[in-house]
């Protein structure tokens, strides 16, 4: 009886291993592919030489004579780190997103619940009316991000510590606390945004989500937020799994669920408000990314979670190239994209499998 | 989550932290730097053409070269560029750009470039034009840092009134090697706008109330901060809005009728001037309930304006207030066209 259960649980712990394995492979692919595209027409070949520069010991039999620096800037200093974060930053709100909807129990939760982008835009509006022209310049990190990460954090915090009873944190009202502050911070966002006379087109370019001004000071400073949460949470999958049963069910089991509560919310929110600070509010990926790995690969989220920030990144990464290209010189906001290519792609998955595994 | 994990987890956070500080430090000090190299088009002897110039928001940036690669981020800077004779030097200029020349049809033809809209200029394409002077405006703002990060060379204008717009001609004449030019150009201007005021001055008459709509839903106009403000005053008008401090007040139908302007200014399309105003024809504003109580409606002074032209704060600003005056002085105005 044991081995049956071990060699089904080693299979099926491969099997793992095998999809996480072929999924970073593909990863890899596609930023390769998403280098490719853009605006200046680059060789394939002239960015391998300019990625090949890069590497210490390649570079020595790589002849790079023929790239120019106008190209190996465009590539390194724009391309690159732009590519780099729409991983990132899908890969951030795919992970947010699973774990917000482990810790609520809702399909339809996402990450932006608690107020996270709501805070971001306010704080980045704010900081566009009246800080725009302080060339400030913290290591490299512009105002507006600071300003946008603090608000989204801020917002956050405002929103657990709100529906705090005691020492409990009751699902409903988080879920009211969350709705009821983001109303009210859009509404004082309309105030400030129609007092904002020439900044206002900034602020809903901003906001409707894009990474037109990524530098690597941007991947510098969110790679960690995402990389650690992420970790962070795998480290409560079971957790996670035990809590979809119900909390009474989870406390027989011995899961703090109030603590893992806790911490799930506060690194999907820290997540949330890291990437948000620097690509503004991308819909679609925190929400549907998840259920579109969950259609495929299952509810566990030992490993829904790394697939599903995988798969996130990819997808935002495909949408921003798609971004970048789509109208000649000018761009369309990511947002848009996101939506529009993953709703039928989701609708298909849907019809497929006919079920939305119920958390 | 037993003491094993705890450490694991503590241990992988404390490297990533290090690892990333140590990127940012050391990435923030050389980036600037390399890319300057990179960027570095001309080889004239450095110390004799050294400019420096603070722009509007008291960035102060140093051309070592006369600059031969213009981008200009907006209209506004593309007409200065052009009034002051340095038209040929501009490589870039958005989707916007109409004036002086037909710009749209040049970018198809393939002798200029568009480097996208106002909110979003393509940062590969103006690397690829490699610029080695970009004119933007506050509009640009999270745009010019990652410019300036990325090592080149961003003058930001940003005028609200007569005076800043002159300013920023001499400012872009400096930039440009064309202070000669510039200077001309802001007499010619300085002297068209002393001949308007001054005849409006001897004229002795009571200054006409004036209502500028820059919108019609919801109704909007121009207030203390605003560039068409400055325009209005000029001309020797009175602002029905010009006691408020936000740049474009949102207004509403009943003040607009008790303030009762004499003269209402309504703007064109950008797209399609001389023609109606944008949203509608004149006969429907005037139309609007309660507002044939107006004196602009009674006496049929309801003006239609261009609407670019006002909105730009751009080397045509003379020609902004002779309309105005105008429209505001009808009798003073008429033999002189």
């Amino acid at each position: 009886m044991t081995d049956k259960v071990e060699s089904k649980y080693s299979k099926r712990s491969s099997r793992w291993k095998l999809i996480l394995l072929l999924l970073i492979v593909a990863l890899v692919v596609a930023i390769i592919f998403c280098l490719n595209i853009g605006f200046a027409p680059i060789s394939f070949s002239d960015i391998l030489t300019i990625l090949g520069k890069q590497i210490p010991i390649l570079n020595r039999s790589i002849n790079s004579s023929a790239v120019s620096t106008v190209n190996e800037t465009i590539i390194l200093q724009i391309r690159l780190p732009r590519v780099l974060a729409g991983a990132l930053v899908g890969a951030g709100l795919a992970a947010a997103g699973v774990m917000y909807q482990g810790v609520f129990r809702n399909p339809m939760a996402d990450s932006y619940l608690l107020g996270a982008s709501a805070g971001a835009s306010f704080g980045y509006t704010l900081a566009a009316i009246y800080a725009g022209s302080l060339a400030l310049n913290f290591f490299g990190f512009g105002i507006f991000q600071i300003v946008a990460f603090v608000g989204a954090v801020l917002t956050v915090f405002l929103v657990y510590f709100m529906s705090r009873v005691g020492n409990k944190v009751p699902i409903a009202t988080l879920l009211l606390s969350g709705i009821v502050v983001n109303i009210f911070i859009l509404a004082l966002q309309t105030v400030f945004e129609l007092r904002s006379g020439k900044a206002l087109i900034g602020i809903v370019a901003w906001i409707a989500g894009g990474f037109t001004n990524i530098t690597w000071t941007n991947i510098y400073a969110v790679f960690p937020f995402v990389l650690i949460g992420t970790v962070l949470a795998y480290f409560f999958t079971k957790d996670l799994n035990m809590l979809a049963m119900g909390d009474d069910t989870a406390q027989h089991l011995g899961v703090n669920t109030e603590r893992v509560r806790q911490i799930m919310l506060l690194t999907g929110s820290l997540i949330t408000g890291a990437v948000v600070s620097i690509s503004g509010v991308i819909g679609f990926v925190g929400l549907i990314i998840p259920h579109m790995t969950r259609l495929v690969i299952g509810p566990d989220h030992r490993i829904l979670l790394p697939t599903s920030a995988i798969v996130g990144g990819i997808f935002l990464m495909l949408c921003d190239s798609l971004a970048r290209i789509a109208t000649g010189a000018s761009e369309l906001p990511v947002g848009v994209i996101t939506a529009l290519a993953g709703t039928p792609f989701f609708i298909y998955l849907l019809r497929k499998r006919k079920t939305i595994y119920s958390l | 989550m037993n003491n094993k994990s705890i450490i694991y987890i503590a241990t992988i956070i404390i490297i990533v932290l290090i690892a990333s500080a140590a990127f940012i430090y050391t990435n923030y000090n050389t980036t600037s730097n390399q890319t300057a190299a990179q960027n570095n088009i001309t080889n004239q002897t450095a110390a004799q053409n050294n400019i420096t110039l603070v722009d509007d928001e008291g960035y102060v940036t140093n051309l070592t070269a006369v600059p031969q690669r213009i981008i200009s981020l907006a209209p506004s800077n593309t007409q200065i560029v052009f009034a002051i004779g340095a038209g040929n030097k501009v490589v870039g200029v958005t989707d916007y750009d109409h004036y002086p020349y037909n710009f749209t049809a040049w970018i198809a033809a393939g002798n200029m470039t568009s480097v996208g809209g106002f909110s979003t200029p393509n940062k590969e394409t103006i690397a690829s034009l490699h610029p080695d002077l970009i004119l933007a405006t506050s509009i640009n703002d999270p745009d010019v840092v990652t410019l300036r990060n990325l090592g080149y060379k961003v003058l930001v204008l940003n005028p609200n009134n007569v005076t800043g717009v002159l300013q920023d001609i001499s400012l872009v004449g400096r930039a440009t090697g064309a202070d000669q030019n510039a200077t001309a150009l802001v007499d010619t201007i300085n002297n068209q706008i002393s001949a308007i005021t001054a005849k409006i001055a001897a004229a002795n008459e009571t200054k006409p109330l004036v209502y500028y709509e820059v919108w019609n839903d919801p109704l909007m106009s121009a207030g203390s901060t605003s560039f068409i403000n400055d325009v209005i005053v000029k001309a020797g008008g009175q602002n029905i809005f010009g006691n408020e401090t936000q740049q474009y007040p949102t207004v509403s139908s009943e003040t607009i009728v008790q303030k009762n302007p004499d003269v209402i200014l309504l703007p064109t399309d950008m797209a399609n001037p001389g023609e109606a105003p944008f949203y509608g024809s004149v006969n429907q504003v005037k139309a609007r309930p309660g507002w044939n109580a107006i004196n602009a409606v009674k006496n049929n002074r309801v003006v239609v304006v261009d609407g670019d032209l006002f909105a730009e704060a751009g080397p045509r600003i003379g020609d902004q207030i002779d309309a105005a005056a105008k429209a505001f002085y009808p009798d003073l105005f008429n033999s002189t066209t």
